[in-house]
């Protein structure tokens, strides 16, 4: 695996050389790459060697020698349940879904219960915009078989590996839960927004308690699967309507405490990510790269696409997720 | 590695344990039954297959559960 920033020319000469590749990039730029064996999603931010940073006249890309076969599919909303199905044996799949569609929504609340989602490793990220261009331009993602472009479906590229090599993904969280003495919050139903919680098991408004107890929302709530620490981040507070809205979905059930405040958010980076991300695919997330103000700062060797959600199976906040092929 | 004592999963789900050492898709997968538990007991007996089978079409998961 192989990750470069590459200008138009060099990653066109890349994609003719039949080479199956995931590319992140300004839309100008991806509209105008030839018909191959690569899906795309549009970003504008990343994560380089020598720190955050704005790049729209370069495209990022990943280029997979290890696969042997690339099977890309177009799957609307209706269509993610069946994801599993392209699931190759021994193989990984790697989702790239535009922000804000359907396919978003769905697959962050339902993608987990779909059949077979486990089988194989999933990694991916939500597709975005520069910020300035919210509600102004939608996100895409791109099927490079056809070259065309989706602002509501997902694109999926399921790999077939080369013999002997596994597939190991895992998360950087570099918050962590707030002590068992801190208020616990559940929600009353599953959601990308709630106007009322139970918080220590008594229900309140959530925007009127954010405000009288100054949360700062820049901290995710989050949940603790079974070890895995699953961040959803707060997007934003309506204290007229009372709703506050999430990044990812809040589940119905689960128990959420708010995280500890970081003291350096890019030392935290670079503290839990060490060395010998050169290898590796990964993807960080805007609201990191925001909140730790990581541009022109240096978080290590995990370089890749700043997306407004992270895919490790599930849809992920403020989350670091990355993608390795070791030998078995 | 031997599949794991399905009782011994029931009493998994129904915890709090931590399995931090466990590959990310298990840990999110327990995780997951066990919200789907807390919000319906009943479907206990189903989690537990749904996690048996996991175990039996991954097998590194095996490994993951040996010592539960």
């Amino acid at each position: 695996m192989k990750n470069e920033l590459l200008s138009l020319d060099a990653a066109a000469a890349r994609i003719a050389t039949g080479a199956v590749m995931t590319i992140a990039g300004d839309e100008a730029l991806l509209a105008q790459l030839p018909r191959g064996n690569w899906i795309g999603g549009t970003s504008v931010y990343f994560v380089t060697e020598t720190g955050g940073a704005v790049i729209r006249d370069k495209l990022y890309c990943t280029t997979l020698p290890e696969a042997t076969v690339a099977q890309i599919r177009v799957l609307g909303a209706d269509e993610l349940p069946q994801i599993a199905q392209g699931y190759a044996t021994g193989g990984l799949s790697i989702i790239l879904i535009p922000a804000f569609s359907r396919a978003h929504s769905v697959f962050a609340v339902d993608g987990p219960s779909y059949a077979g989602f486990f089988n194989q490793p999933l990694v991916g990220w939500i597709s975005g915009v520069h910020l300035d261009d919210i509600g102004r331009v939608a996100p895409k993602v791109f099927d490079g078989r056809s070259g065309r472009s989706y602002g509501e479906e997902a694109v999926v590229m399921h790999l077939s590996l080369s013999a002997g090599l596994v597939p190991q993904v895992d998360i950087v969280n570099i918050f962590a839960q707030n002590d068992a003495t801190a208020p616990a919050f559940r929600f009353p139903q599953s959601g990308f927004a709630a106007k009322t919680a139970l918080i220590d098991g008594r229900e309140m408004s959530l925007a009127a308690y954010l405000r009288d107890n100054d949360i700062d929302t820049r901290l995710p709530l989050i949940a603790n699967y079974g070890g895995a620490l699953i961040n959803v981040s707060v997007q934003s507070v309506n204290h007229e309507s009372g709703e506050v809205a999430f990044y990812a979905p809040v589940m119905q059930g689960v128990e959420y405490r708010f995280a500890k405040p970081l003291d350096d958010y890019a030392a935290a980076f670079s503290r839990q990510l060490g060395v010998g991300g050169e290898g590796q695919y990964s993807c960080n997330c805007i609201l990191n790269y925001l909140y730790g103000e990581l541009e022109g700062k240096a978080t290590g060797s995990f370089t890749g696409p700043v997306t407004f959600g992270e895919i490790a199976y599930m849809l992920l906040n403020q989350t670091l997720v990355r993608l390795e092929l070791q030998a078995a | 590695m031997a599949l794991p004592n399905p009782s011994k999963l029931k009493t998994l789900i129904q915890s709090e344990d931590n399995i931090s050492s466990a590959s990310l898709a298990t840990r999110i997968l327990l995780g997951r039954l066990r919200i789907e538990v807390r919000n319906n007991p009943t479907l206990i007996d189903a989690k537990v297959t749904e996690l048996m089978e996991f175990v039996r079409v991954n097998r590194y998961a095996a490994d993951d559960l040996a010592h539960i």
